[in-house]
């Protein structure tokens, strides 16, 4: 035996008050695997050492070993499930935003882009002219000049209008005042008449 | 008895077809008088027609002719006599008589099937003549 009992003894005491260095530590584990014939007192210690030494470890080992590659998992996950739904709120948020600006822009981008007077031309001089606003001015003139002329033309009209109203007007004040000047007469024989009346009774 | 009725159905085509054409073509002179007088040099012409935003359907149309009376008196003379011509058809005629000449000054012509009011305005000023005609375009359904 390397090592005697009593040394054993000594380390174990030192084991348990967790003072034993890793040299020390080796060699009780060392000792307790040996396999020799060991005292009763020191037998019962080396199943808590060959457990130490292997089962337990073992089981820790396994322990951790499962723990880290569920968290390794966990991790790997989650991080795949941020990127998805990083993607997708992107994704999404694109779409959208292009739909929005597609519906907002679109009237305008249309009008702008429509004209109204499609095919239209005006000539001057010898020259001819497609462009909108050339086009757009020469509508404004002339439909400004229509209504000036119509208005001119409609003058005597409108005058003559006027002027029979007026003479109408001259020629019915004779008839209008005498309709007066009877409804005047008529309001003051029926007041006579009320007044004779009541004079009688 | 079946002659008599051919008679009457000839009739009441001829009937049909005469009141079409007569309100198709009221100012078929000044129309023809119109679609000439583009392609003579010298004379300004402008066709324009205006179409609305939103529908996109047209809204009025317009030509305007301006010459000057010096060197194109036969075509004042063919646009006087056209105007002369359909003046009968007209809802509306403004004349005014310059130098014991009765010049037309406004015709407006009423389309039956379409439902539109064509305005022809003559104008003159000093050494030129000008011819705006408008058709203002309606819509059938009166949601214009």
């Amino acid at each position: 035996m390397e090592h005697t009992n009593r040394y054993i003894e000594e380390l174990l005491e030192k084991f348990f008050d967790g003072l034993t260095s890793i040299e020390e530590e080796k060699t009780l584990y060392n000792f307790f695997n040996t396999g020799e014939q060991l005292p009763p007192h020191l037998e019962k210690c080396r199943s808590l050492f060959h457990y130490l030494e292997s089962d337990m470890t073992e089981e820790l080992k396994l322990i951790f070993d499962e723990k880290d590659e569920a968290m390794v998992g966990t991790v790997e996950h989650s991080r795949w499930n941020t990127l998805l739904i990083r993607t997708w709120v992107i994704g999404v948020s694109t779409v959208a935003a292009s739909l929005f600006l597609y519906f907002a822009v679109q009237p305008f981008w249309q009008t702008e882009k429509f004209n109204v007077y499609e095919g239209s031309y005006v000539k001057r001089n010898g020259i001819v002219s497609y462009d909108e606003e050339d086009v757009e001015a020469e509508y404004i003139r002339l439909n400004a000049l229509v209504e000036k002329q119509i208005a001119c033309a409609n003058q005597p009209f409108v005058e003559a209008q006027r002027e029979t109203e007026i003479r109408y007007c001259q020629l019915q004040k004779p008839f209008t005042d005498a309709k007066l000047q009877i409804a005047e007469y008529k309001e003051i024989i029926e007041s006579v008449t009320y007044i004779m009346e009541e004079y009688e009774k | 008895m079946k002659n008599r009725l051919l008679l009457k159905l000839l009739v009441a085509t001829f009937m049909v077809v005469g009141v079409g054409v007569n309100s198709v073509f009221a100012q078929k002179s000044l129309d023809r008088w119109v679609e000439n007088v583009g392609k003579v040099e010298g004379v300004n012409y402008s066709v324009i027609t205006k179409k609305n935003k939103v529908t996109k359907k047209v809204e009025s149309h317009l030509v305007s002719i301006g010459f000057k009376k010096e060197g194109n008196e036969k075509l004042l003379a063919e646009l006087i006599s056209a105007a002369n011509q359909d003046k009968k058809d007209a809802i509306e005629v403004i004349e005014r008589k310059v130098t014991g000449t009765l010049n037309p000054q406004v015709l407006i012509f009423y389309e039956d099937e379409t439902q539109q009011t064509v305005t022809y305005v003559f104008g003159t000023t000093g050494t030129s003549i000008s011819l705006v005609v408008t058709k203002e375009v309606k819509d059938k359904k009166g949601d214009d």
